[in-house]
């Protein structure tokens, strides 16, 4: 491989290593807040801004990565096990929904933070319902699904300020 | 902010009501099922109220459903236990005549929280 194949690499690994961190701190800190929420498992998603960034920057891999990364050291770290495979199913359907999404010039990343955080909370609320054997607990989206949105979206709109500003920036794939 | 946005947001919102207009649409469902020596006799839903008589060559018995509850309001058995079961309405429940072979169960609701009951 040519120096400037092994120094983009290096960049890429940097950069990998940076927005899983990143995205890992806001999941703890997110777990610290002793937010008011009617729902257990109902949250802002805070993370989910790295893993939009990697999408953006780097594409659908290193999202992947990032989203992954955050799932799995989340739940060893501080969430716990038995967290892990509804983040595993909302993470999965978020990041799949979200590299969809920016496929479409029509949606901005406000939209496509938007669906990824409807997503999550569908694919949680989906495994719940499908594990417990409870249809009912599906009603729960009727609440999830725009707040999650919600958080998407405002998610998406700082998201988007921070791209504008790193254009040109930072490190080059 | 694009035009597409919005479209995902309807969406997202649409999606949301889902779960509503499938789910509260149905009742907890179920029917009683009236069996003499094990051979259906008759099926009563319990979403709607009704009644049916069931005669058979060991002897009459009145099964109503109301309230969404299955109760035996008459019989002309020697004992009258039957008439004394009160009404039932999850799977698990059954009322039975013994003198007249009759057993009235439910089926086809939705799983009840628990396994067994005893009174």
């Amino acid at each position: 491989m040519s120096a400037a194949g092994r120094a983009g690499n290096l960049r890429r690994l940097a950069a990998a290593g940076l927005l899983c961190a990143g995205s890992l701190i806001l999941s703890f800190l997110e777990s610290l807040l002793p937010l008011p929420f009617p729902l257990p498992g109902m949250k802002l998603g805070l993370s989910n801004a790295f893993v939009l960034l990697a999408l953006y920057l780097y594409g659908g891999g290193m999202a992947a990565f990032v989203q992954l990364g955050k799932i799995l050291l989340s739940c060893l770290l501080f969430a716990g096990l038995g967290a892990l495979p509804y983040s595993l199913c909302g993470g999965l359907l978020s990041l799949g929904l979200m590299w969809l999404a920016k496929k479409t010039p029509l949606l901005s990343p406000v939209g496509v933070s938007s669906l990824g955080g409807a997503a999550h909370a569908l694919g949680q609320v989906l495994l719940g319902a499908l594990i417990t054997k409870t249809p009912l607990l599906l009603l729960y989206l009727t609440l999830l699904l725009p707040t999650g949105g919600l958080a998407g979206a405002l998610l998406g709109f700082l998201t988007a300020a921070a791209l504008k500003r790193l254009e040109g920036k930072a490190p080059s794939p | 902010m694009k035009r597409g946005d919005f479209v995902a947001f309807a969406a997202i919102a649409l999606c949301a009501l889902l779960p509503l207009l499938l789910l509260l649409g149905q009742g907890a469902g179920g029917e009683a099922v009236a069996r003499v020596d094990g051979r259906v006799v008759a099926r009563l839903p319990l979403e709607k109220d009704g009644e049916v008589a069931i005669q058979s060559e060991y002897g009459f018995n009145l099964l109503r459903v109301a309230g969404g509850k299955a109760f035996i309001m008459e019989a002309d058995c020697p004992g009258g236990d039957c008439l004394r079961e009160g009404g039932i309405a999850s799977p698990g429940r059954a009322l039975c005549c013994l003198p007249h072979h009759l057993s009235v169960a439910i089926e086809g609701a939705a799983e009840p929280p628990f396994d067994a009951l005893t009174e």
